[in-house]
């Protein structure tokens, strides 16, 4: 098996007057484990349904290995769709199931039987392919389709939301069972979630998508680290706000006035001086006044301190300043945390870790 | 005039109310008792004078039990003739109505356009049109158009055009509760629509199929007014009981009248033990 | 169309839409199309042939007639005879009816012992051979009073006679008939007068069934509405069973058998009437006994019996989709039982109720069964009977169709009112 390049070269997608997919360009490499994530509702499956041939793009192409699709029926892509339902056949057999592309092919039965075995010993499930569907746990069902998926050898496979039936457990447990079968297969994974932490833990590259629109393509590290625009700041991971107006700007860094005071951040985007802007610091890049060894530059703020949540390794400070909530992740290190209930505390970040973004792209939420 | 305080009312309406919805529940009881006396002690009768030695079927003059009705039923011709008459037209009737229904449904259910609901209601409206229009119409048109005189295929026929429309219903009702998903899979695993067609939709509409030809099978052989108009001068059991009415009574219409009766009870109580299973399972 | 191809590839959606298209043709449009244009062909019989094929074909339903009466008569014949030897010659007791008779001349039906002149001329839109039994007369009482033999032999030599003596008229104008050209005389025009030419008979005839229909369909409702809310709100599993049970019993033997049952119960002869005997109400051994078929009251019973179930059902379907908290909840707030029906219920079972009462129409409308025999041609006719005898007896198939046109046009437009007062669409209707 081997992966193929996936591209969608100005792809849009209209319902009537109602736009779910805006125009994208986007180029999925061969073998990658690659990710769309987004809100409900903002145009996922629809984009994954015109790579598989079951939408047809209103404008633009999708290419496949460097093959133009238009015009290609879903049966002869060389995709494999897992559905978010996964769609098991409930009249046949786990096995049948697993060989039905095959049986489609016209491959005698006496080797579709043996290679359903092979794959259904490859997704752990060696002796259940007498079973039907129903029989099997949610976790089991999820393998056969995935086994099911494999077997017509696809160049890439599509999976919409795949976990998102199963418990929290099996779910982290299928987490690395994929991430295995993608490194092992080789094939292009595109993989649909809502669920960040299961596209920031798999994925070699992360698409954040909007209403319709690709706002950020990069590896979940940048994704998180430098979010490109204010939605896929406050989308993927938490995140603390403040308001002001951007003041002074030196190079990279930006002088922003809060009513927390003045603040120093890396700027992203376009801004000039005077515009409505946010910063972003997430919670755990914020730490106690005082604290820190080197002589950085420091934005300090004052604020009270409202809760205090025991996460395990995690200390959860819920502060207020002004008229800002902060929150604060500490890591708990058992001395000090217990003194933090209450009361007023000095809190401070790096302005490497804050960025600065102009309102004006939040806007339109 | 007394005046009647909240609490008064409060404490009288409870016991009231339920004193009424006794009362009421008890009418309602003695009405069912009624209506199911209605329904049933006329066939009951049927079922009895089938026995009765006396040629008016009858169950107050009662001239002694006897099983010579059962014996005559086989040796008249015309009956056992009428009952092949009915099944090979049941058979035909099968035939033609399965595939039209099956064809009417899987398209009305994927039709995506305006002349759906027209199509719809072309398709259904022989269920809403009186048997002997039908049949009349049947008979007319073939005739007309092809020479062919009423007869036994006329009457399966005239027969099928509204069974035909019953199957499409039961075709429609199971292919709403389909999942699409399935379809899109099998397809999306490089399956032809006609491989889907034949290894996911038809399976699945496969108990639908045996259920639609065996209700099929029934009104076909208990349709009496469709058929009366077009089948001529053939006959089929039913038609044939109609016309022996006319003459007056007899006990061999008893005793078709028991056979019925008997397989009517047995089926209907299997499926009523059955779908009870299946809801409770 | 796109959608479908989509969803069947092209070979399949080819075969489908050719399948639906040959149902709609040639079992729904076409033969439709086929009987408005005849209703609407008027076929002018005043010439000389029209008048000619008119007399022979009196002639040849009279032979038929003949035919019936004589079977009867035979038949009443050997059974006398058959009895006066059993019972050592007592005159006949209770008349056997015919087809107790096993004996190959005797045989029942009419169309077993097929005279080839019996075949209607070829000239006549008439139809094939009616079927047997309904030809004759329906006006001949089934059940003749028991004659004395001799009279009984007599009657058929006077049949007989005026047999041959038809016979005999029927060869001299069909050989007239021959020489004149064959349509000369009959002229055929799209014209209205099929309708128009109904007779004032015929017309009240179709307004009372109308009316009798209506009132059949209100009749069923007010007796089933309690059985389907009863059977649809029952709590218990094994009630709910034993109530669909009773119901699907009754509603799957054949109409004509249940027609039958209660004929047994009307007759003269009948339970009724055996039952008012038992308690001394009258006395059937002297004759008396009262004709409660052929009556309005019998007509309607048994068609309230034929078809309520057709409203049962779709009735008892809706209201099973009830909330039933809801009934609990009006009750709670202290509604009567009749305001819970009126405002909870009966507006739920809308769609329930319009199905079933156009069901019921339809049916009652255009049945044939219930007034040919429970009415046995004493109870003022019903539509269904004169389209039958328009299409059978008098052999004009365009009035039959003008008639079953009317008879469309009326169900059509009751379930269009239907439709409208219930406020439900055709998908609601036809489930
Ligand atoms: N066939 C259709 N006709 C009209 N609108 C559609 C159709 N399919 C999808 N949409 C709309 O397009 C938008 C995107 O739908 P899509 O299914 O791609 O969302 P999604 O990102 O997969 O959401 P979810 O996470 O809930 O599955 C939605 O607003 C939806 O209502
Ligand atoms: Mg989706």
């Amino acid at each position: 098996m081997h992966g193929q390049d996936v591209v969608l070269d100005g792809v849009s997608m209209r319902f009537g007057d109602f736009t779910a997919v805006q125009p994208t360009d986007l180029t999925i490499n061969a073998g990658e484990f690659f990710s769309i994530l987004g809100p409900s509702g903002c145009g996922k499956t629809t984009i994954l349904r015109m790579i598989s041939g079951f939408l047809d793009p209103s404008a633009g192409d999708v290419r496949i290995g460097g093959t133009s699709m238009a015009g290609i029926r879903p049966n002869a892509r060389p995709t494999a769709l897992i559905f978010q339902n996964l769609a098991l056949f409930p009249l046949m057999s786990v096995w049948e199931n697993v060989a039905f592309g095959l049986e489609a092919r016209g491959v005698p039965k006496k080797v579709r039987r043996q290679r359903a075995e092979e794959l259904l010993a490859m997704v752990a499930l060696t002796g259940q392919g007498e079973k039907k569907p129903t029989e099997l746990s949610g976790g089991q069902r999820q393998r056969v389709a995935i086994a099911r998926a494999l077997a017509v050898e696809p160049a890439v496979l599509l999976l919409d939301e795949p976990l998102s039936a199963l418990d929290l457990k099996l779910r982290q447990h299928m987490r690395s069972e994929l991430k295995d079968l993608q490194r092992k297969t080789g094939v292009t994974f595109i993989y649909i979630t809502h669920d960040q932490g299961e596209a920031l833990t798999m994925s070699d590259r992360v698409a954040v998508m909007n209403r319709g629109v690709v706002e950020q393509v990069a590896s979940s590290d940048e994704i998180y680290n430098q979010p490109g625009t204010p939605f896929v700041a406050s989308f993927v991971g938490e995140q603390n706000v403040f308001r002001g107006k951007l003041s002074g700007l030196d190079g990279e860094i930006a002088r922003v006035d809060t009513p927390q005071g003045e603040m120093l951040a890396r700027l992203r985007g376009r801004a000039g001086v005077g515009d409505e802007v946010m910063i972003f610091v997430r919670p755990e890049r914020v730490g106690l006044g005082g604290t820190g060894t080197d002589d950085a530059p420091r934005n300090r703020l004052r604020a009270t301190i409202e809760r205090r949540d025991l996460e395990g390794p995690f200390v959860n400070l819920h502060c207020r300043a002004g008229d800002a909530p902060v929150t604060v992740h500490l890591p708990n290190s058992g001395d000090t945390a217990s003194s933090l209930a209450s009361g007023e505390t000095d809190l401070a970040f790096r302005p490497s870790d804050a960025i600065v973004m102009p309102v004006g792209d939040l806007a339109r939420e | 005039m007394t005046v009647i305080t909240a609490e008064q009312i409060a404490a009288g309406a409870a016991p009231r109310r339920r004193r009424i919805r006794d009362w009421s529940d008890a009418v309602l009881s003695g009405y069912l008792l009624l209506f199911f006396a209605y329904m049933f002690l006329p066939l009951m009768f049927m079922v009895a004078a089938a026995f009765n030695a006396n040629p008016t079927p009858s169950v107050t003059d009662w001239q002694g039990f006897t099983l010579k009705w059962f014996q005559a039923l086989p040796r008249d011709a015309r009956f056992v003739q009428g009952l092949l008459h009915s099944l090979a037209i049941a058979g035909g009737v099968i035939v033609i109505s399965i595939p039209l229904g099956l064809a009417g449904a899987l398209i009305l259910t994927r039709l995506q356009s305006r002349a759906s609901t027209l199509l719809y209601t072309v398709l259904v409206s022989p269920i809403l049109t009186p048997g002997i229009v039908l049949g009349a119409t049947t008979m007319i048109f073939w005739r007309d158009a092809f020479g062919m005189e009423a007869g036994l295929f006329t009457a399966a026929i005239a027969q099928a055009a509204f069974i035909a429309s019953y199957c499409m219903l039961m075709f429609m009702a199971r292919l709403q509760r389909q999942d699409r998903a399935l379809e899109e899979a099998a397809l999306d695993l490089g399956a032809s629509s006609v491989f889907v067609f034949r290894r996911i939709t038809l399976p699945f509409l496969m108990p639908t199929m045996l259920t639609a030809a065996l209700i099929s099978f029934l009104q076909s052989i208990e349709n009496y007014n469709t058929t009366f108009f077009a089948i001529g001068s053939s006959w089929t059991l039913v038609t044939e009981i109609g016309a022996r009415m006319r003459f007056g009574l007899s006990p061999m219409i008893n005793v078709i009248g028991v056979i019925f009766v008997v397989i009517t009870v047995v089926s209907a109580t299997i499926w009523v033990l059955a779908r009870r299973r299946g809801g409770n399972g | 169309m796109n959608s479908l191809v989509k969803s069947y590839g092209k070979g399949l959606t080819g075969i489908f839409l050719a399948l639906t298209a040959v149902w709609i043709a040639l079992l729904i449009v076409l033969p439709q199309a086929r009987m408005i244009e005849r209703a609407f062909t008027y076929v002018d019989r005043s010439g000389d042939a029209a008048t000619l094929s008119l007399e022979i074909d009196r002639a040849y339903t009279r032979v038929f007639d003949i035919d019936t009466d004589l079977r009867d008569l035979r038949a009443q014949l050997q059974a006398g005879q058959e009895a006066g030897q059993a019972a050592g010659g007592a005159p006949a007791g209770g008349l056997p009816s015919p087809s107790l008779v096993p004996s190959p001349s005797l045989t029942p039906s009419p169309s077993l012992t097929p005279s080839p002149s019996l075949t209607p001329s070829p000239s006549l839109p008439s139809p094939a051979a009616p079927s047997p039994g309904v030809a004759p007369s329906p006006f001949a009482p089934p059940q003749q009073a028991a004659l004395p033999l001799e009279e009984v032999e007599g009657r058929i030599v006077a049949l007989e006679e005026e047999k041959a003596g038809l016979q005999g008229r029927i060869a001299e104008l069909e050989a007239i008939e021959a020489e004149t050209t064959k349509t000369a005389g009959i002229s055929e025009s799209y014209s209205a007068k099929n309708f128009t030419n109904m007779s004032e008979l015929h017309f009240r005839i179709f307004l009372s069934t109308i009316f009798y229909a209506l009132c059949v369909t209100l009749l069923s409702f007010v007796v089933c509405y309690p059985v389907a809310y009863a059977a649809a709100t029952a709590k218990s599993a094994n009630k709910v069973a034993l109530m669909m049970l009773g119901l699907i019993i009754p509603y799957a033997i054949n109409e004509l058998l249940r027609i039958f049952s209660w004929v047994m119960i009307l007759e003269k002869q009948g339970i009724l009437n055996g039952v008012l005997d038992a308690l001394g109400l009258i006395d059937m051994q002297a004759g008396e006994g009262i004709r409660f078929v052929a009556s309005n009251g019998a007509v309607f019973t048994v068609m309230v019996y034929a078809y309520v179930l057709f409203m049962v059902f779709p009735i008892y379907n809706t209201i099973e989709t009830l909330d039933k908290n809801q009934i609990e909840a009006a009750r709670d707030l202290g509604s009567s039982t009749w305001r819970i029906h009126w405002r909870v219920v009966l507006p739920h079972a809308k769609p329930g109720i319009a199905v079933g009462a156009i069901m019921t129409f339809m049916l009652s409308a255009g049945s044939i069964a219930v007034p040919e025999i429970v009415g046995r041609g004493l109870h003022p006719d019903w539509f269904a009977q004169v389209i039958y005898r328009r299409f059978f007896e008098a052999g004009s198939w365009n009035e039959g169709a003008a008639y079953s046109l009317a008879l469309l046009v009326a169900c059509i437009a009751f379930i269009l009112v239907n439709m409208a007062v219930f406020r439900v669409g055709i998908r609601d209707i036809a489930k």
